[in-house]
């Protein structure tokens, strides 16, 4: 009984320790935060100027809560596109964002980002794929490719080429099997970024998080714009990362 | 076969010093790690026999397992060959002050009630490494793994070891010690202690779906119709899904660790490296699971 009450009361105390932590923390990323009417696309390309390098893939992972934070998610996808990251995955377990997709781009239309429509000579543009289990056509762009993912992507998917190798027979190895997933051809993620209190993956592609550096921001608030900088910087000197991007020749974003 | 104590370059129950990248861990174990009649830090004497707890921690864990204790926790073990070039020692000296870290989070995680652990003890990209480095490591992994059985370590805590990856790449004495001493703990029931030994996850998987189309092929299973992801999961080295998986060093990645198996676990980067992992690093891993799984918010537990 003493025990249990002594748990009930390390609990309160611990909670009150997160509370006072993180109450401190939004405190001082509130006080040294950037003004957000001053990010454009200049203050991006100033910010990240010093970093050696970004994700060639990058990954925001999103909770179920925030997925339905159109605005939030169309400033991020702005900001990679204005970085010119070719691959950007944006994924909620749930697939609430598959479902609003078009409410998405029109989000993203707002940001002044160009959706691409098939229009040559353009810029850099992005273009939005949704993946699903039945198609693995995953087109090829000149600017960023946004893919839109949910859990059924991911083991689903190994699942899926599962039943494809076996009905063909033969030896299956790594390489087999990496061609059969609908993610053939794309990098694996570099970067994930995951927002929220838990720290989990949610069931993310396990196939393609193999060597995937991995932050966790409280929220998708705190992500833009200093906590996307700040998972950069992370990111960048992170020296596997580098020794890793140099080694892999994958890409069908070139 | 030179002991640990050559390697050490110490003798008896001399000091061991300990590496603190984090003065924090390093102030707070000093106050208090109070154990009586011990001395502080990991002594060589420590290291193997070392059966009490502190009363602090005696009475920590008592109030922790009045919450809920997570049933498998896995861990990457990372850290070791910075801890001895820190400490300067040679690479190996690093690993087996790991294996005392590894023992004593063991008796820990015992103490608290966790039913399984998992650990990340070699990679199959650990191969690529010069056999100078590989070769003294595999030996002290043999070493070790003969030392859990015959101490008695494993009869007295009933651990149950299981040996997983590809294990045929391992030399053939590291093998005859895996099948001797997996066969001598078969039939212990306290806990299951998973060794990940010539393992990555992908491997695993391609494994899994050999056997899988094995199965197929004998038509056990319809290939269209038949397969799930339940087919995958129990042809995986191990399909218990960890409650924490905690990673050591400072690195914020899976490399290529229980991809399929940690999809929902929780996740805890830690900058400790691993030889300076203690008690109070566990006791906060458990403290932030009980929060994160408080009420109705239970994140799902690994089973058996």
């Amino acid at each position: 009984m003493i025990f249990l009450i002594a748990n009930q009361l390390l609990q309160i105390v611990f909670r009150l320790i997160l509370f006072v932590w993180t109450s401190w923390n939004d405190f001082w990323t509130w006080m040294s935060s950037t003004n957000r009417c001053d990010v454009d696309e200049e203050w991006w390309k100033r910010k990240t100027r010093g970093f050696p390098g970004l994700p060639t893939h990058l990954a925001l992972n999103i909770s179920g809560r925030e997925a339905r934070d159109m605005e939030a998610i169309a400033e991020v996808i702005a900001a990679v596109c204005v970085l010119r990251i070719p691959l950007f995955t944006l994924y909620d377990r749930r697939g609430y964002l598959k479902d609003e997709a078009i409410a998405l781009e029109e989000m993203i239309k707002k940001k002044r980002v160009h959706i691409s429509d098939g229009m040559p000579n353009r810029t850099w543009r992005c273009h939005i794929h949704i993946m699903n289990r039945g198609d693995c056509d995953i087109p090829h762009t000149t600017g960023t490719l946004i893919m839109i993912a949910s859990q059924d992507d991911g083991k689903q998917d190994i699942v899926r080429a599962a039943q494809i190798l076996c009905s063909e027979g033969g030896t299956i190895t790594a390489e087999r099997l990496e061609s059969t997933l609908c993610t053939r051809g794309i990098r694996d993620v570099e970067l994930m970024i995951v927002t929220g209190t838990r720290k989990t993956v949610r069931s993310f592609f396990p196939w393609q998080i193999r060597l995937t550096e991995i932050e966790f921001v409280t929220s998708l608030e705190d992500l833009m714009p200093d906590g996307l900088i700040r998972a950069f910087d992370n990111y960048s000197k992170k020296e596997q990362a580098f020794s890793w991007r140099q080694t892999s020749k994958r890409d069908r974003n070139e | 076969m030179r002991g640990p104590n050559a390697l050490l370059g110490t003798q008896g129950s001399q000091q061991i010093p300990r590496a603190y990248p984090d003065p924090r861990a390093r102030i707070l174990n000093m106050i208090l790690a109070l154990r009586l009649g011990q001395k502080r830090g990991r002594t060589e004497q420590s290291l193997y026999n070392r059966t009490m707890f502190s009363w602090l921690e005696s009475f920590s864990i008592n109030v922790l397992k009045a919450g809920r204790i997570p049933h498998h926790i896995a861990f990457i073990m990372d850290g070791n060959r910075r801890f001895a070039k820190l400490q300067k020692m040679p690479p190996i000296g690093g690993h087996v002050q790991g294996f005392g870290a590894l023992k004593e989070t063991l008796r820990i995680c015992l103490e608290l009630g966790v039913k399984i652990v998992t650990v990340y003890a070699f990679s199959l990209e650990n191969f690529k490494r010069p056999s100078d480095e590989v070769d003294p490591l595999l030996s002290l992994c043999k070493d070790k793994l003969f030392e859990l059985e015959s101490s008695g370590f494993l009869f007295e805590n009933l651990i149950s070891v299981r040996i997983l990856g590809e294990t045929s790449l391992l030399p053939k004495d590291l093998q005859d010690t895996i099948r001797e001493v997996t066969s001598y703990s078969s039939s212990f029931q306290g806990a299951i202690l998973n060794v990940h030994l010539a393992y990555t996850s992908r491997e695993e998987i391609v494994h899994a779906l050999q056997n899988l189309s094995s199965s197929v092929s004998e038509g056990k299973i319809s290939p269209h119709s038949g397969i799930r992801g339940e087919d995958i999961e129990r042809r995986l080295y191990s399909s218990n899904e960890p409650d924490i998986l905690v990673r050591t060093s400072g690195e914020t990645r899976l490399s290529d660790y229980l991809l399929w198996q940690s999809s929902e676990s929780q996740l805890a980067f830690l900058r400790v490296l691993w030889p300076d992992f203690s008690f109070w690093h566990i006791s906060w891993l458990i403290l932030m699971y009980q929060y994160q799984n408080r009420g109705g918010h239970r994140i799902k537990s690994g089973t058996a």
